[in-house]
């Protein structure tokens, strides 16, 4: 019990949250992101070897395990940036082949951070933000501006709208990332390792908007190692290891009683 | 035990700063110590003893065999009595450049009162009518930057964008003039031609359905196969008209567009109304036609590298992406032009435009001299664009891609949007000295027999009055290229300072 008060411990240092968590799942619906048997090999490297999932709309999924376990290759299928080579992905009832318009269509429902923000440099944070908008939803350039404002108050910087990336702390260019998916309404976010890249001090405001937006009742798929923002928000935890989910579960579950030796090792790790 | 003070938590003091005079820089790096004087001294010497010949000389140059010779030089064979077009198409330079300079430039810069002195200088250097028509240069310039500057909120970049767009055509209008009609419907097929291109501007702005249209342009296809003599026209009425409706239609959602349709519809009518009554007395007075044979000096070179510059720049960007393209067959297309035109030599391209087009064409069909020449600046250039540009491609990093694709960008809204604007942006540099390379190297179309800026200057330098002037002669010649040249850097740099290059 010492050690689990110890682990437990070290959570509440390493990541207050600031407000109790409630799910917003809607488990009564049909799943949103349906993940069978999910194959995906780089040349001869075999990265996902059958990868199960369902999502159900308004969960909070995170996604942890050690680098090359194929996490970020996972979320990145959902949208189709990688393209997997056997089984199948349905994501919003449309499932995921080489047509291109499903991919399409599927990308305009499906928001994503990357660690590295990738925002558009040349371009200042509001029309990074109005720039899907007016191109791929047809809007009014007023409309998209209006709704890329209530984003940024949102995520807490309004009055950067009309700087450019390159003019924001890390931290910063981050929320105008989140803000830019946003911006297109989605149904599901997915987050890669969004704080990864951060300062310390930078990482708190990020994910204080993650854990708004979960709390808003979007469906959310991180890819992270905080694991206080999982203790916090997480509905359900899939450990990846080697390509495989080894375990997956609710936080309390996975915290307190992990039960294979491969989460017992990598949580050990990294809750030291 | 004495504690050491605790350091101050003051104000930063500001940095000590020593004052820089020009005396004492020139003291400090030029007069001392002894050997800086000596080094100082000698570099005085040579240089008195370099310049002085050249100071001497142009002293006493005859100087008078440019004033002399300026028409030419400038103009080459143009008919003096339409050199008001010429003069035509400078004013309407000056008004499009102060229009845009009081719509897009912000601050009021040193680099305004510099291109507002070029008129003042040459009218000072000029005489007679040429002053006059500097000074209303200068006018010109200034009215249409004061208007620029009224219309900065009111769509006046839409407006300066129309004005260049229409310039470059009313520019080829002017100096060639439209001659006689070679054929009895000619006047007519131009009018028929603007009505179908009229007619499908309206039908994108109130978008029939597509069966409709299709068939109003088919039959206009037909039309122009079965009448004779309006094969060429009715042919291409089809097609530009297909294509504006089609690209006008994808921006049908957008407000403006109605109106535009509607003021263009009735811009049409005088435009109509001009082409039957004033075309074919025109043609015969003020505008008739100058055979691009006289167009010659200054006014060629400027021209052949305009439009050499504004058709090589898409094409390269074009052939960049074509051979970065995952299709093979526009991948080794794209490879094999551009290695086939990088390994001949300009001149070589400039002979086979010259010799080949009429060869591969029908024996009708005969394309212009000129035309022919800049034909192959194009294709010259283009090929040296597309792996410049392709450098600028390759820098830009991958996630640019996926954030793009990620948002819901299709493949050319990712291009146009979000790659080229930064891929080109970093290659400015590269494709100004592109440009500046091929203004210079317009003059080796002397080559082929047309004569430019040079060929006039040699044409000079062979007129028994003026032996003995060469140093004079290409001496304002090399000016001139240098004056243009430097121009464009300048104006490069200003570019790349506005976009932010290498800043964000």
């Amino acid at each position: 019990m010492a050690e689990q008060e110890q682990s437990q411990a070290t959570l509440n240092k390493q990541y207050q949250p600031t407000a109790r968590k409630q799910s917003h799942a809607r488990y009564d619906q049909e799943p949103i992101i349906i993940a069978e048997d999910v194959h995906k090999w780089y040349g001869h490297f075999h990265a996902l070897k059958g990868i199960n999932m369902k999502v159900w709309p308004g969960e909070v999924i995170v996604i942890f395990g050690p680098s090359g376990s194929g996490k970020s290759t996972f979320i990145r299928c959902i949208n189709r940036l990688e393209e997997h080579q056997k089984g199948r992905i349905v994501v919003d009832g449309v499932e995921l082949t080489h047509d291109v318009r499903n991919i399409e269509k599927i990308r305009r429902e499906v928001g994503m951070v990357f660690q590295q923000f990738n925002l558009f440099p040349h371009l200042t944070v509001l029309e990074n933000i109005t720039l899907a908008p007016i191109h791929v939803r047809k809007w009014p350039k007023e409309k998209a501006e209006k709704i890329a404002m209530e984003l940024l108050e949102r995520v807490g910087i309004p009055d950067q709208a009309h700087k450019y990336p390159g003019q924001l702390s890390g931290g910063q260019q981050q929320r105008v990332a989140i803000a830019r998916a946003l911006a297109m309404q989605p149904k599901i976010m997915l987050f890669d390792e969004p704080t990864s890249a951060l300062d310390p001090e930078m990482i708190k405001e990020v994910l204080d908007v993650m854990i708004e937006l979960a709390q808003s009742g979007m469906t959310m798929l991180v890819v992270t190692h905080e694991m206080g923002f999982a203790r916090a928000v997480a509905d359900r935890m899939f450990f990846f290891d080697q390509g495989q989910v080894v375990e997956s579960g609710t936080p309390e579950e996975i915290f307190t009683a992990p039960k294979e030796e491969r989460t017992k090792q990598f949580l050990a790790q990294i809750l030291h | 035990m004495p504690q050491p003070a605790p350091t101050s938590t003051t104000d930063a003091l500001p940095p000590p700063t020593e004052r820089f005079t020009l005396l004492g820089w020139v003291y400090k790096n030029l007069l001392t110590p002894w050997y800086n004087l000596l080094l100082t001294v000698v570099s005085l010497w040579l240089v008195y003893v370099l310049l002085k010949g050249t100071v001497v000389w142009a002293l006493s140059a005859r100087w008078e065999v440019i004033p002399a010779n300026i028409r030419i030089l400038m103009v080459g064979s143009y008919p003096a009595e339409f050199m008001w077009r010429v003069w035509a198409v400078i004013w309407l330079l000056a008004v499009v450049v102060g229009f845009s300079w009081g719509v897009w430039v912000r601050s009021r810069e040193r680099v305004a009162w510099v291109l507002m002195a070029v008129p003042v200088v040459l009218a000072a250097i000029s005489s007679g009518t040429a002053r006059l028509t500097w000074a209303l240069t200068l006018v010109l310039a200034l009215a249409s930057w004061w208007l620029g500057r009224r219309f900065r909120e009111r769509k006046g970049g839409l407006w300066a964008t129309l004005m260049w767009v229409l310039y470059f055509p009313t520019f080829v209008l002017l100096v060639r003039g439209w001659g006689l009609p070679e054929e009895p419907a000619w006047k007519y097929t131009t009018a028929v031609q603007l009505a179908v291109i009229v007619a499908s501007l309206l039908a994108a702005a109130w978008a029939p359905r597509v069966s409709w249209v299709a068939v109003g342009h088919a039959a206009v296809l037909v039309a122009g196969l079965l009448i004779p003599g309006w094969r060429g026209a009715l042919l291409w009425a089809a097609v530009v008209g297909f294509a504006v409706w089609y690209v006008a239609r994808r921006y049908a959602h957008l407000q403006g567009l109605k109106r535009l349709a509607m003021q263009v519809g009735l811009a049409y009518i005088p435009l109509l109304i001009f082409i039957f009554f004033a075309y074919e007395p025109l043609s015969r007075t003020w505008m008739s036609k100058v055979a691009s044979a006289h167009w010659g000096g200054l006014l060629l070179n400027i021209l052949i590298a305009v439009f050499g510059i504004m058709f090589s720049f898409p094409l390269g960007v074009a052939f960049a992406l074509g051979r970065r393209s995952s299709l093979p067959v526009v991948r080794l297309f794209s490879i094999l032009y551009i290695e086939f035109v990088r390994g001949v030599p300009f001149i070589t391209i400039l002979f086979m435009a010259q010799v080949m087009f009429p060869i591969l064409l029908p024996p009708e069909m005969s394309i212009d001299r000129v035309v022919r020449a800049i034909m192959g600046v194009i294709m010259f250039a283009a090929a040296y664009m597309a792996e410049n540009v392709r450098g600028g491609l390759q820098a830009i990093p991958k996630g640019q891609y996926e954030a793009a694709a990620a948002v819901g960008l299709n493949a050319t809204q990712t291009m146009l949007l979000i790659i080229l604007p930064q891929a080109l942006r970093n290659v400015i540099p590269v494709l100004v000295g592109q440009f500046i390379g091929l203004l210079k190297d317009t003059t080796l179309v002397t080559i082929v027999g047309l004569l430019d800026i040079l060929g006039v200057a040699q044409s000079v330098l062979s007129n028994p009055s003026w032996i003995g002037t060469q140093r004079e002669v290409y001496l304002f010649v090399a000016l001139l290229f240098w004056v243009l040249s430097y121009g464009m850097s300048y104006a490069s740099r200003r570019l790349e300072q506005a976009l932010g290059v290498g800043q964000r």
